[in-house]
């Protein structure tokens, strides 16, 4: 075992209360704009999911990008500080991602037919998943000594490398998971409908809050637990 | 750290009752084609998918910041107990 007692900023212990304490009202608001939010014309209500299921999608692959960055950080600089963050940022994304593939079928299910598939998008999703309870696991299993950092700190770069190809997986195998409708690259998907688009960002922006702050909170309780690993 | 926890803890309680409020009435409040006002009951019906996704996030969510929450809390004081 390292070392592993490197100081968190001060900023850091009033971080995650006041980053979910933020997140809390644009929980209650986004909410309100879903209800609110127009019915699609060809779904119906499921649609509603969307609001759900794609800000769940990008703040995870937010918070894996700052898992990726705390990686390369952490193997160039070698500050236990990267490490800890990198696991806290891991942690809050695998919850959302794991919202994002219990969403996805619920979503499936009165639209598809079918609660599952394994066409490329869901299975590139999965692998990722799969990626990310490795990296939880291997943590679980051997602490978090020198070792378990630098392997989870090059897993957490490989795992990201999935994620633009969960999003081209759409564009270059055409199966049942529709075409962007958002992040959209010439005249592909079908657009959103204005009166959408502030439901989907403020739910966004609640998501994002909402992760940073567990993250926070997570590599809090991560130094904490190192701190009372090395006490006598 | 505690009194920042215990201001949210007690304004999270503060809001139990407008929660409570919120999920009864926004059935109610559901827009169907733009004009249209539905009955809480064939909201549930036509609406029982959205309340499954969300429901099931919204505690996938809660219970980890919970879990997390308790944990810290139970280290923190077994390092002030060795302190």
């Amino acid at each position: 075992m390292h070392a592993m007692t490197g100081r968190l900023p001060r900023f850091w212990f009033g971080l995650s209360p006041l980053l979910l304490a933020l997140a809390a009202p644009l929980g209650f608001w986004g909410l309100w704009l879903v209800g609110n939010a127009p019915i699609e014309i060809l779904q119906g209500p499921p649609q509603k999911i969307f609001y759900l299921h794609v800000p769940l999608a990008w703040v995870s692959f937010l918070l894996f990008g700052g898992v990726a960055i705390c990686g390369v950080i952490y193997l160039i600089r070698r500050r236990e500080f990267w490490d800890q963050a990198g696991h806290g940022l891991a942690s809050a994304g695998f919850v959302m991602l794991t919202g994002v593939l219990v969403t996805g079928p619920i979503w499936a299910k009165p639209i598809w037919g079918t609660w599952w598939v394994w066409e490329p998008r869901l299975t590139t999703t999965f692998i990722l998943w799969v990626l990310y309870a490795a990296y939880h696991l291997l943590r679980l299993g051997r602490g978090n000594d020198g070792w378990t950092a630098r392997v989870t700190a090059v897993l957490g770069i490989f795992a990201f490398a999935d994620i633009p190809i969960i999003h081209l997986s759409v564009l270059w195998w055409r199966t049942l998971h529709p075409l962007p409708v958002v992040m959209r690259e010439g005249d592909v998907g079908g657009g959103l409908d204005p009166e959408m688009r502030m439901p989907l960002l403020i739910m966004f922006l609640f998501l994002l809050t909402f992760g940073l702050g567990l993250a926070a909170l997570r590599a809090r309780l991560r130094h904490a637990e190192d701190r009372l690993e090395e006490m006598p | 750290m505690s009194s920042a926890w215990n201001a949210l803890f007690a304004g999270l309680r503060a809001r139990v009752v407008p929660v409570v409020a919120l999920a009864v009435m926004l059935p109610l409040q559901l827009r169907a084609d733009g004009v249209e006002r539905i009955p809480a009951t064939v909201a549930v019906d036509r609406f029982r998918f959205v309340f499954g996704a969300y429901g099931a996030t919204f505690a996938l969510l809660a219970a980890f910041c919970a879990v997390l929450a308790w944990r810290l809390r139970r280290v923190e004081r077994l390092l002030e107990g060795r302190e």
